[in-house]
């Protein structure tokens, strides 16, 4: 791989309660990569995403992001900037009531005028389909729209890598399709680096790459026609293919087709009708 | 057993009212009902009124014909009802598993051998084990174990309505297999059960039957397979049809038959098969 814009080098770490969350991670993420992390609960995913924007200090190993060393005390703000979260629980990760305000709390915290800030934000609105929410409440919006301001708060700091845990996984269908749709737009317009963490393997059939942990560790990284496919791994990891590669296996056990799974309704479609 | 939500508003003329429920009534026969709705229909009052933890300021909550909103009809029936939350946080507040998981039954009289044992299994029917977890801060845990150590405590109770909010929200796929293992489990056992839920392919696994609430309506209501395995019916109504279902309906697209209605990845591979067969 050429330029890094993640770079983990055996990066460990346990809670206080003492059993590893993290054994030996290493990770390498290209720029403008889309990058699903899967695992089951406990596998080490969050922990994984919290030391990439800082919000844990590096017990051991290396970390940069955005080629910002991550056990350098005096660049912690300047890494919280380059890679923003969007957390499981949208109500968990507001700071103000008011839309504009929150979204706008980002820049200003980072030097940005009132004035500059609120325009900033008001990009950041637009660009998550929320043009002209400034004024409204933000508890009294949808899951969806709530998860879309998270967004906007976090790309009003113009970060380089966006991390998304479980960000659909408590809103509904529509509101996850909003908020999917909003982080592929601002990873095309804006070249956003997207890091995924997902237990939606639908979801993760999608990305570039997927990488699989299990209990701590990485367990396999790769295409995700290679790793979604993969039963066994899957399985080991308490994880299940997608149903595109599920439909397939039940065709090759019927003896009605053969060669590779694919991972995508689409992909679907395209191998029974070639 | 009926389940009644007629005109129910919250605040008043002063502060604003909202009506949450305009006209809810279900007949159910035991077995799993699936809630679908978007964000805002009313499902998550329907569970709420009907345990009676949320009291309206204006309409009739019935559960059998008693009221479940307020007083000791609530009360008397608290024992026989029970909510999991949308939240796990929500309806946690003992300081340990072991005191949360056992609580209700000890508040109900059980003794402490029984109690133990009874949440100990129910702990082992969500995959999770109480020697583990005993000591532990049940907000120490992590989402997904949240959620299980919620629905265990209210499953040690064997309520004979048991009511779920998304119980399936956030867990990944071997706990969220053990959770509706044990809602099928729950309701073979005679529980009556209604679980709240977007997740069209977990409720395609367990329900019988599914009604939709649009604006606090009832705006359909029929067997599992002929709502969720319908992708442009549910589409229609905003919904997201089982995953088997969306891609049936990619694949009829395509020219590829696809006979029924599959459910399940199973279901959709047999159905493909059987379309080849004739083509």
């Amino acid at each position: 791989m050429g330029e890094k814009i993640v770079d983990a080098r055996d990066v460990c770490h346990a809670y206080v309660s003492g059993r590893p969350t993290l054994s030996g991670v290493t990770l390498s993420v290209a720029p403008g990569e889309l990058v699903a992390v899967v695992g089951e609960n406990g596998s080490g995913k969050t922990t994984l995403a919290r030391h990439l924007n800082a919000l844990i200090p590096l017990q051991a190993g290396e970390l940069a992001v955005a080629g910002l060393d991550a056990s350098d005390p005096d660049l912690l703000w300047d890494l919280r900037r380059a890679c923003g979260m969007v957390f499981q629980n949208p109500e968990n990760q507001f700071v103000s009531s008011l839309v504009g305000e929150d979204v706008a709390f980002g820049p200003r915290n980072f030097g940005l005028g009132q004035e500059r800030a609120r325009e900033v934000a008001r990009e950041a609105l637009c660009a998550v389909g929320l043009e002209g929410f400034e004024r409204r409440d933000v508890h009294a919006l949808s899951g969806g729209q709530q998860q879309r301001v998270a967004l906007a708060g976090v790309l009003a700091s113009d970060p380089a890598v966006i991390v998304l845990d479980e960000a659909t996984s408590m809103i509904d269908p529509r509101g996850r399709d909003e908020l999917v749709r909003a982080v592929l737009a601002a990873r095309e317009e804006r070249g956003a680096t997207v890091i995924w963490i997902t237990h939606d393997m639908e979801l993760a059939a999608r990305a570039d790459r997927v990488v699989v942990m299990r209990a701590g560790e990485l367990a396999a990284e790769g295409r995700p026609e290679d790793v979604l496919t993969d039963t066994a791994l899957l399985e080991s990891a308490g994880l299940e293919p997608p149903l595109a590669a599920r439909v397939w296996e039940g065709l090759v056990e019927l003896g009605e087709v053969t060669g590779p799974a694919p991972v995508t309704v689409e992909g679907l479609v395209r191998a029974l009708c070639g | 057993m009926t389940l009644e939500a007629v005109g129910i508003s919250f605040g008043d003329a002063a502060r604003g009212r909202v009506r949450a429920l305009t006209d809810v009534s279900l007949e159910l026969t035991g077995g799993v009902c699936g809630l679908m709705g978007q964000t805002g229909s009313g499902k998550t009052t329907l569970l709420e009124v009907m345990a009676g933890v949320l009291s309206p300021d204006e309409g009739r909550v019935l559960v059998d014909g008693e009221n479940a909103a307020r007083g000791r009809d609530a009360r008397e029936r608290a024992g026989s009802v029970g909510l999991v939350f949308q939240i796990p946080e929500r309806q946690f507040f003992e300081p340990t598993v072991g005191d949360e998981v056992t609580f209700g039954l000890r508040a109900r009289g059980t003794s402490e051998s029984e109690a133990r044992e009874r949440a100990e299994s129910s702990l082992a029917l969500m995959g999770l084990s109480l020697r583990a977890l005993a000591r532990r801060s049940p907000f120490s845990l992590s989402g997904g174990q949240q959620r299980r150590v919620a629905l265990a405590s209210v499953l040690a109770l064997s309520p004979a309505l048991l009511l779920l909010d998304e119980p399936t929200a956030g867990l990944d796929p071997r706990a969220r297999d053990a959770c509706l293992a044990a809602v099928r489990a729950a309701a073979a056992d005679g529980a009556t059960v209604v679980m709240a839920s977007h997740d069209a392919n977990a409720l395609a696994a367990v329900a019988d039957r599914v009604v939709v609430l649009e604006g606090g309506r009832v705006t359909l209501d029929g067997p599992v397979r002929d709502l969720l395995g319908d992708a442009s019916l549910m589409r229609a109504h905003g919904l997201e049809p089982a995953c088997a279902a969306r891609a049936s309906a990619a694949l009829r697209r395509a020219g590829v038959p696809v006979e029924g209605a599959p459910l399940t990845a199973g279901e959709l591979a047999e159905a493909i098969a059987r379309g080849r067969g004739r083509g």
